[in-house]
Formats: C-alpha cells, sequence, structure tokens
C-alpha cells in the first residue's frame, strides 16, 4: 500500500479491519456486528411474525397480507406497518417474536 | 387483482408514508470505532484486502423463526440479506445486492424458473438508458463476464416474468450494496447453493422498505 492510498479513508478502514480480524477470535469475530442498515427496520422474520397473526386475526388469506414497512421503537420493539387486502394493521413485536400489539387502521 | 398490485393500490390509497431514501450499508471501523458508508469504491477496496466480503453478508445458518414452509426464500432488501428457510425455525441467509434507488421493490412473487449460466439479455429500458448495455440486446451468452453470473432464477408473479432474477454477478464485492436495476445478486458460490436446494414454484417474499414498489410489467 502506497502513502497515498494509506491516506484515504477507505484504505485505513480495509486495513483498520484487516487488523482487527488478525486480532480477535473467530467466536469474537463471528458475534459481533460489522455492518448495519442506515435504515433500522424488523427483521424478516419478526415482520413475517406480525403477517401471519394479522392473517390468523383478521381472518384474511395469509397470502393477502404483506408488511410494507418497520421501525423500532424500543429497544427489542419493533413496530410493522401491514396491508391486510382491503385495509391495513399496525403490529407491534418484542425481539423475542411476541406480538404486543395489533389493530386495524 | 394480484397481490402485488393490490398492495401498490393499499398503500396508495392510505397515503402511507414510505420512506423516500433507501436504507444503506454501513460498516463498523473498529480504528476509529465509528460508522461508515460502505459504498462501491470501499466494497471494491475490502473485497481486495480481505478477500471476500464482510463476515454478516458471509452465508450462514441463523435462527428464523417463521410460520413460512421450508424452501421459501424470503428477502429483507433492508439488511441486504437472503433467507432460505429450513426446517426448525432456521434458515439460510446469503449475502445480496439490491437495487439503486429507484429500482427496488417489494411483495410475493415465486422462482418461475431455474437456468444455469443463464443468457443475459437487458429488457428495452435498460437498452436505452444504458449504452453499453445495447449491444448486447441480442442476448449475451451465458459464462464467466455475463452480468448474470452462474445462475439464474426468474421470478414471476403468477404465471408471468416480473423480469426480475436472483441471480450471480462478476462483481463478488457488490454484495451489500444498492447497485442492481432490481434483481437480486449474489455471489456465484452463493447462487449455486441456493439454486441446488430451491423448486420451481418455491414462493419468493421481498421486503424492502422505502423502494419503489413493484410497477408491474
Amino acid at each position: 500500500m502506497n502513502i497515498a492510498n494509506a491516506l484515504r479513508p477507505g484504505a485505513v478502514l480495509a486495513a483498520g479491519l484487516m487488523v482487527a480480524g488478525c486480532a480477535g477470535s473467530g467466536n469474537e469475530a463471528s458475534n459481533t456486528q460489522t455492518v448495519r442498515a442506515t435504515i433500522v427496520t424488523a427483521p424478516a422474520d419478526l415482520q413475517l411474525l406480525c403477517a401471519s397473526e394479522a392473517a390468523t386475526r383478521f381472518g384474511v388469506e395469509q397470502t393477502d397480507v404483506f408488511a410494507t414497512s418497520s421501525a423500532q421503537i424500543e429497544t427489542a420493539r419493533y413496530q410493522v406497518e401491514l396491508t391486510t387486502g382491503s385495509g391495513a394493521a399496525t403490529c407491534v413485536i418484542e425481539e423475542s417474536g411476541t406480538v404486543v400489539s395489533l389493530v386495524q387502521v | 387483482m394480484t397481490m402485488l398490485r393490490r398492495t401498490i393500490a393499499a398503500v396508495l390509497a392510505l397515503g402511507m408514508t414510505v420512506t423516500a431514501a433507501q436504507a444503506a450499508t454501513e460498516i463498523f471501523n473498529p480504528r476509529s470505532k465509528t460508522w461508515m458508508k460502505y459504498d462501491p469504491k470501499l466494497a471494491k477496496r475490502y473485497y481486495q484486502m480481505k478477500g471476500g466480503v464482510p463476515e454478516d453478508f458471509q452465508r450462514q445458518v441463523v435462527k428464523f423463526r417463521t410460520a413460512e414452509k421450508p424452501g421459501t426464500i424470503v428477502i429483507d432488501g433492508n439488511r441486504h440479506f437472503l433467507y432460505f428457510v429450513l426446517p426448525d425455525f432456521k434458515a439460510i441467509r446469503y449475502g445480496i445486492g439490491v437495487g439503486r434507488e429507484g429500482f427496488g421493490w417489494a411483495g410475493i412473487v415465486n422462482v418461475g424458473r431455474k437456468v444455469e449460466w443463464p443468457t443475459w439479455t437487458p429488457p428495452p429500458e435498460m437498452v436505452a438508458r444504458d449504452p453499453k448495455s445495447a449491444k448486447y440486446a441480442g442476448g449475451m451468452p451465458g459464462g464467466p463476464d455475463n452480468p448474470l453470473g452462474a445462475r439464474a432464477m426468474y421470478l414471476f408473479e403468477g404465471n408471468q416474468d416480473t423480469i426480475y432474477r436472483i441471480h450471480g454477478t462478476t462483481e463478488p464485492w457488490s454484495i451489500g450494496l444498492d447497485i442492481s436495476s432490481g434483481c437480486i445478486r449474489m455471489n456465484n458460490d452463493d447462487v449455486i447453493d441456493l439454486y441446488s436446494r430451491v423448486k420451481v414454484g418455491a414462493k419468493v417474499i421481498v421486503l424492502m422498505q422505502g423502494a419503489a414498489l413493484y410497477r408491474g410489467v
């Protein structure tokens, strides 16, 4: 790596990550989140759990319920917006998979 | 009316706010203890130096609590993950690249057909906006230089081709980025692995907040 490259933020980051990768154990690396999304959405399985619960409670076809957006509202708790065929619903779900609330809007 | 069109209609009718900006990926710099934008330039450099994509985007079995049947594909476009549902509340998680701003979409589709070393035929809209693709308007044979990579799974809505695919890539560094024209791209090793597991007709759920909704064909 030449000096010009070394001064680039990307090169510094990549070099830093390489150092970190060498220094850490395999277990540490696998348990550490190295990337994230700029918008915090609910994990996909939680979005699907909300959709499944809505289909059951509101008596609509599973294929008619779809998660359109979601956001983290508290630590380990997410709000998921759903379409339910002709309507919509809001689901609040915990990281554990427990549906806290589900209301049609 | 199909699920995709119902979804679009419902969202429009309810006036839901769809976030204008798509989620982008950030990567943690342990040296500065800060999160940095993971853009194509940094992704290429990372790939060159590490010989692969960040660990979170590498293939792994994860917990996945769902009532969806094993064999279902769930795509989380915001987090750049594709899940292949396994029994016992597990899934194989793969890193993916997704559509760039304005090219993302969401909905429920299915795998209409599967092809090894597919021919790439850019759609007319792509030919119109990208002169580089024009010379392949008649189709580019499958091979190592083909942008669809080693395998392609063609996504259908009912019996109609959506024009979107899950496919390999000649740019393995691009996993984790919003970079495609709406297709879901995977590293060739991963797409070969997924291809070997997926059956034609498999349900594919695409979740992608902030993306434009499926426009249909």
